[in-house]
């Protein structure tokens, strides 16, 4: 057996706790765990204010989205609809200029 | 066998109901070759879920606006087809009577304005009792030509009070008489 392995053998060797070794750890463990706990509680509650707070910013995003989309929609349609009455009360005149003053031939009356 | 019939009765029924109701919707899509060859084409079709939204976003600028969304509220389509050319008889003359032969039964001839060279203009309503459920309207004129189909009911004293305002005139019948 050489210089080294002597050595190493009396470092690593088994020797017993000193007495209350376990319960000090018990207790240090005991102390880290409690405040660990109460944190983690709170966390929960923050996790759970956090995702109803995305819910309700996603959900008014999205109805903000679809509102707006409607908007566009609306105003779309609206546009056209003008577009139409126009065109329908431009020809409409055009047979009113015709019936007041051209040589409009009278209307058929015949049915389809 | 007497379910078998209650289920073509009801079929019939189911058939007939929308034919009886409201005016129906003329095809205004078969002519693609005019708005190949027009320099301006109008296409407007608005059905009922989208008319009612525009006739919200129009309802709420002003007085007239207001009436012309009372008007629009309960129709069910307005569909126009408007084709503009850069030159005198540039389209198929046609295409009119096949747009005209595509007008069914139950739809009736009050207004014809027929020139040779300048416009020609045919007006047909569908009418049920005395309300009149559709509308259509063929314009053609030298370098223009219009079809416009409005299907649902159409109040002709709240159409005759727009006059002026969006420069609809009254609708006047083969009497000559505003209705």
């Amino acid at each position: 057996m050489t210089e080294l392995e002597r050595h190493l053998k009396e470092t690593l060797k088994r020797t017993e706790p000193p007495a209350g070794f376990a319960d000090r750890v018990a207790e240090k463990a005991f102390r880290a765990g409690a405040p660990a706990r109460e944190s983690s509680w709170w966390s929960r509650t923050w996790m759970r204010a956090a995702a109803a707070l995305l819910v309700v910013v996603v959900g008014a995003g999205v109805w903000g989205g679809y509102r707006m989309e409607q908007r566009k929609r609306g105003e779309a349609a609206a546009a056209e609809l003008m577009l139409a009455l126009e065109i329908t009360s431009g020809k409409m005149n055009l047979v009113k200029k015709n019936l007041n003053e051209g040589p409009a031939r009278p209307a058929e009356g015949r049915t389809r | 066998m007497r379910t078998m019939k209650r289920v073509l009765l009801a079929a019939i029924v189911t058939l007939m109901v929308p034919a009886a109701g409201i005016a129906q919707r003329i095809s205004l899509d078969a002519e693609k070759e005019l708005a190949a060859r027009a320099v301006r084409t109008v296409e407007v079709t608005l059905d009922g879920p989208l008319l009612r939204l525009a006739a919200r976003f129009l309802g709420s600028q002003d007085a007239d606006s207001v009436k012309v969304a009372n008007l629009v509220r309960r129709l069910e389509g307005i569909y126009v087809r408007s084709y503009e050319f850069d030159g005198d008889g540039q389209y198929d003359r046609a295409a009119v009577s096949r747009f005209r032969s595509s007008i069914g039964t139950g739809w009736q001839k009050i207004v014809n304005v027929s020139s040779i060279d300048e416009e020609n203009v045919e007006v047909y309503t569908q009418v049920k009792g005395d309300m009149i459920t559709g509308l259509v309207l063929i314009a053609a004129e030298p370098r223009e030509l219009t079809f416009v189909n409005i299907v649902g009911p159409i109040d002709l004293e709240e159409l005759a009070s727009l006059e002026g305002q969006f420069g609809i005139p009254r609708i006047v019948t083969q009497s000559g008489a505003n209705r």
